[in-house]
């Protein structure tokens, strides 16, 4: 453990912990977009910036990325970080427009317009790459990549058709944090798409016991090789997850009222 | 023949003495990518032809570039018991005259510019050649300190024999059989060489951590991506004297313990790509590269990879992305390459300038070259002096030599009777020094000083017809080109700025969008996960600041001063 | 491109991920193009996603997933050859191919491209056909280079 002090208030904090997971754990505010808890830090979006002294040089450090050290002195809503910060959202602005999450995380931290905002929407995407990290990273399925590099940098699938890989867990549009890539059931059919472009498209396989649409066979099929036999198992008697619960539930305690 | 010993290095010195200094005549094309683009190849041709038609014996060779590319194509005449004599701007046409003096033992006179050396055992005194030059005393050789471009345009690149009689691998075989890895790094540490692709990193530092960190493999790699626009420094190392650098790259490794080199050559050097594939096979076969080097018992082995045009992978953790088959994203650091790099191993990057350095500083000493350069900043620096000078090249010169001697004595200043008006030191991330700020010392600690810096040395000279405001513009434009669009300061801020200054030129924009580009540019500078984006707002917000009237001619006029 | 010479190339580097772009090299020479199915075969063969390898053809502005023209003409920009007049030098190109920039000939013969930077500072501005490169280039230069490189192909 280390000591440190945070906003002013000197606090203990494990050392192997970044600023950005003490703060959080402290209940202090500090925005990210590029961030999640299962995915290794990517620190690219810099919104989580946030001002150091004390053991470190004076100045403005990636909370998402620096590690807690002892005689650490933070402080995530200084004048310099809070300008800064609102300079950051009004060019994540520009670029998603229409997003309803940012928009509603920039008015929280002071910024209601951009200066860059050109009038036509862009694709809402803030190239946060969360979606490509956790297909990669967590999913193993690698639908999706960034191809072409700066400003055209893009989140695509693999040529910009409909993707071979996908398995349509959703999971991108889960941890999307603008909403530039979603997910629609309807119709017995899943849509996984972006503003521009349909990443994915799956008839979906219908629960044995309640006949809802629930999952596509592709990622059964996914989950099925990629896990135990006992998962295998379960995934061949092919229920949507209420039902699954609802048996699981009745084989152990006997019945189950509905 | 693999060279195994002192008296195999010497028997082949011989070779290479016999080779230079000829007893018949001789004659040297310069064959480089310059000199091919200037035809070079046709008047190459065409003296083979000559001498088949006339029978004559001359012996023919290639050579490198001496970095004066608007010289080429350059040509060597060696006449027996005279000097070698440099020729420029060469044409097919005059080849038949050339050969036809040479036969009848006259100095041939087209084109000659100068002596090349006092080379007293063979000269003989010449009332002809009392009114040349020599090399040393004509612009704009002049007042160079050409160590590292020392055999460049002069021996066969290609050539062992020649690059050992000019004591080339005599730093490499005392290293390998006098000296332990300990001992070289302290050399190069002693020595205060400095990383000469633009970081300015202590070699020796980085090479001492690396050797001390623990992993199976480790690896040296040569940054060869020479991707500031202005700079050909590096292309002219490697094809004026490859085996320089691979003695270079050996030692490199030798001194870490890595056993595996890479040149990441960039990829729109086409022509260096094949020369330097060929120049690998030539060492290999001399014992220089691969297994038992120089019968030391040590093995190194070393391969090109050719970049893919992507100006951000000459960053060194983005090239290593780029070597493992990734796109050329830079790492968030720590952990540094020198722990964990290629292929999480120990890792060095250098520049091929800063290896190129390394058998001097073994040959000589460490003590020997801390002689050279400032306090600080030891050594030499090729500076590529481009733009409105007289004689734009590669200038190497002791670091702390002063910007106005280069450019208005060594570079002949502007053409046509126009004046200076600004110097971009350090392009592209330099900024624009103006004309009565020039007399500051080229070393980093200087120019930083005065908010500029050295970077690889590009030193770009604007006469008083140029735009400040197209040119900061240039700029912008190949930053958002390069940028690899990870980060959010860098692929939005730098293309906001980019936008801006668009309208700006445009005569679109005001004194507010001048405020808007500056906070851009702080931001940039300030969050950008790489130096691409962190250094790209510097020659920016100093252009705004320092020439403000060519701003204001944009700004009120829509009028650029290019056209006024 | 036809299988059996992608796998002939992915062999002779020995089927490493590494020398993905050693092998992209390849392929972008003799076909002139990664399109989807060449790139779709080289993934495979190498045993990684197709979404790594569309990320390399599109970061990398050696490649082009759409079909060049058989000769390339790319014209340098850096700083030292707009400074000389690589702009008019541009101009001519992109008038007389009648294309812009990134653009390819509707025969596709020619493609016109810009690059930084060629190494070729002080006999700026350059130009490149293919692997032949043409220096010290003004309006007038570049025309006559034009004139004589489209004559030849016809």
């Amino acid at each position: 453990m280390i000591q440190m002090t945070l906003n002013n208030k000197e606090i203990e904090a494990p050392e192997n912990l970044t600023i950005l997971e003490v703060a959080r754990k402290h209940g202090i505010d500090i925005p990210t977009l590029c961030y999640h808890e299962a995915l290794e830090p990517y620190g690219v979006c810099r919104l989580c910036i946030v001002e150091v002294g004390g053991s470190l040089r004076k100045g403005i450090r990636i909370s998402c990325i620096q590690n807690v050290m002892n005689g650490l002195i933070v402080d995530t809503e200084s004048e310099r970080v809070k300008r800064n910060r609102q300079f950051l959202f009004e060019l994540l602005l520009a670029r998603s427009p229409d997003s309803k999450q940012l928009i509603d995380l920039a008015a929280k931290h002071g910024v209601f317009e951009s200066r860059f905002y050109e009038g036509d929407s862009d694709d809402n995407c803030v190239r946060c790459g969360l979606c490509v990290r956790v297909c990669r990273d967590k999913i193993g399925a690698f639908a999706l990549c960034f191809a072409h590099r700066g400003y055209d940098r893009t989140v695509t699938t693999d040529f910009e058709s409909l993707s071979e890989y996908c398995i349509g867990c959703g999971t991108c549009a889960q941890i999307c944090p603008t909403g530039a890539i979603r997910m629609k059931d309807e119709g017995g059919e899943r849509i996984i798409y972006t503003k521009n472009s349909v990443v994915a498209r799956f008839e979906l396989e219908t629960c044995d016991i309640c006949g809802i649409p629930y999952a596509s066979k592709k990622y059964l099929d996914f989950v099925k090789r990629n896990s135990d036999n006992a998962m295998a198992v379960s995934v061949a008697r092919n229920l949507c997850p209420t039902c699954a619960r609802r048996t699981g539930a009745i084989n152990l305690v006997g019945q189950m009222t509905l | 023949m693999k060279i195994k010993n002192m008296k195999d290095l010497d028997k082949v010195k011989e070779i290479g003495m016999k080779s230079l200094f000829p007893k018949g005549p001789q004659i040297r094309i310069s064959m480089s990518t310059c000199g091919l683009a200037l035809g070079a190849d046709d008047l190459f041709q065409k003296i083979t032809e000559e001498k088949e038609k006339t029978g004559i014996r001359i012996s023919l060779h290639q050579t490198g570039c001496s970095g004066f590319c608007d010289l080429e194509p350059m040509a060597i005449v060696r006449l027996p018991g005279k000097p070698a004599l440099l020729y420029t701007r060469v044409t097919v046409e005059s080849v038949e005259q050339i050969i036809q003096d040479i036969q009848k033992k006259k100095i041939p006179q087209k084109g000659l510019f100068c002596t090349i050396g006092s080379d007293s055992v063979t000269a003989m005194p010449d009332p002809v050649l009392n009114e040349i030059p020599d090399y040393q005393d004509v612009t704009p050789f002049k007042g160079q300190h050409r160590m590292l471009l020392e055999n460049c345009g002069i021996i066969d690149p290609l050539s062992v024999a020649e690059y050992v009689a000019m004591a080339g691998y005599s730093a490499l075989f005392k290293a390998l059989h006098q000296m332990r890895p300990e001992e070289v790094i302290k050399e190069v540490v002693e020595s205060g060489l400095r990383g000469r692709g633009g970081a300015w990193f202590p070699t020796g530092f980085k090479w001492d951590m690396a050797s001390k960190s623990s992993g199976d493999e480790k690896f040296v790699i040569c940054n060869a991506d020479e991707g500031d626009p202005g700079a050909y420094k590096d292309r002219t190392i490697m094809e004026g004297n490859p085996l320089k650098l691979f003695e270079g790259i050996v030692l490199a490794g030798y001194a870490i313990g890595s056993h595996h080199g890479i040149i990441y050559l960039r990829e729109e050097y086409h022509h260096t790509f094949g020369f330097l594939n060929t120049a690998i096979e030539i060492a290999k076969r001399f014992g220089l590269l691969g297994k038992n080097i120089l019968s030391s018992g040590f093995n190194f082995s070393l391969n090109i990879v050719r970049g893919g045009g992507s100006y951000v992978c000459g960053e060194e953790t983005a090239l290593m992305d780029s070597l493992e088959g990734e796109v050329g994203d830079p790492r968030l650091r720590p952990p540094f390459p020198i722990e964990k790099g290629l292929w999480a191993r120990p890792t060095i990057v250098n520049n091929v300038e800063t290896l190129s350095n390394v058998p001097l500083i073994i040959q000589n000493g460490g003590k020997w070259y801390k002689n050279i350069g400032t306090e600080k900043a030891k050594g030499t620096k090729i500076l590529s002096v481009i733009g409105n000078v007289k004689h734009p090249g590669l200038y190497e010169v002791p670091l702390g030599t002063n910007l106005k001697q280069v450019i208005f004595e060594m570079a002949g200043g502007p053409v046509n009777g126009k004046s200076i008006k600004a110097v971009q030191v350090g392009s592209p991330f330099g900024t624009f020094i103006p004309a009565d700020k020039l007399d500051v010392s080229l070393d980093p600690e200087a120019l930083r000083e005065i908010g500029s810096m050295i970077g690889s040395g590009v030193i770009v000279a604007l006469d008083q017809d140029a735009c400040i405001v197209d040119i900061l513009h240039h700029l912008l434009t190949f930053f958002v080109e390069e940028s690899c669009g990870k980060c959010v300061p860098c692929r939005e801020g730098v293309s906001r700025m980019e936008e801006l200054m668009i309208e700006i030129y445009n005569g679109r924009a005001g004194m507010k969008e001048l405020d808007i580009l500056n906070e851009l540019g702080e931001t940039a500078r300030d969050f950008s996960l790489c130096a691409l984006g962190g250094g790209a707002p510097a020659p920016i917000l100093n252009g705004i600041k320092d020439f403000k009237k060519d701003f204001e001619a944009h700004i009120k006029t829509g009028k650029c001063l290019r056209f006024s | 491109m036809e299988k059996e010479k992608i796998e002939k190339i992915v062999n002779k580097h020995r089927n490493e991920k590494s020398a993905i772009l050693a092998i992209l090299h390849e392929v972008q020479a003799e076909d002139n193009q990664l399109n989807a199915e060449s790139l779709k075969y080289i993934a495979l063969l190498l045993g990684v996603p197709y979404a790594n390898v569309f990320g390399l053809a599109t970061f990398y502005s050696a490649f082009s997933t759409e079909k060049r023209g058989k000769t390339l003409v790319r014209a340098c920009d850096g700083i030292s050859c707009h400074i000389n007049g690589a702009e008019e030098v541009i101009e001519v190109l992109k008038s007389k191919l009648n294309i812009e920039l990134g653009q390819t000939t509707w025969d596709e013969a020619f493609g016109l491209e810009k690059v930084r930077c060629l190494g070729l500072c002080s006999i700026s501005p350059n130009v490149s056909f293919n692997d032949r490169t043409y220096s010290n280039l003004n309006k007038e230069k570049i025309l006559g280079i034009l004139q004589k490189v489209m004559g030849d192909s016809k």
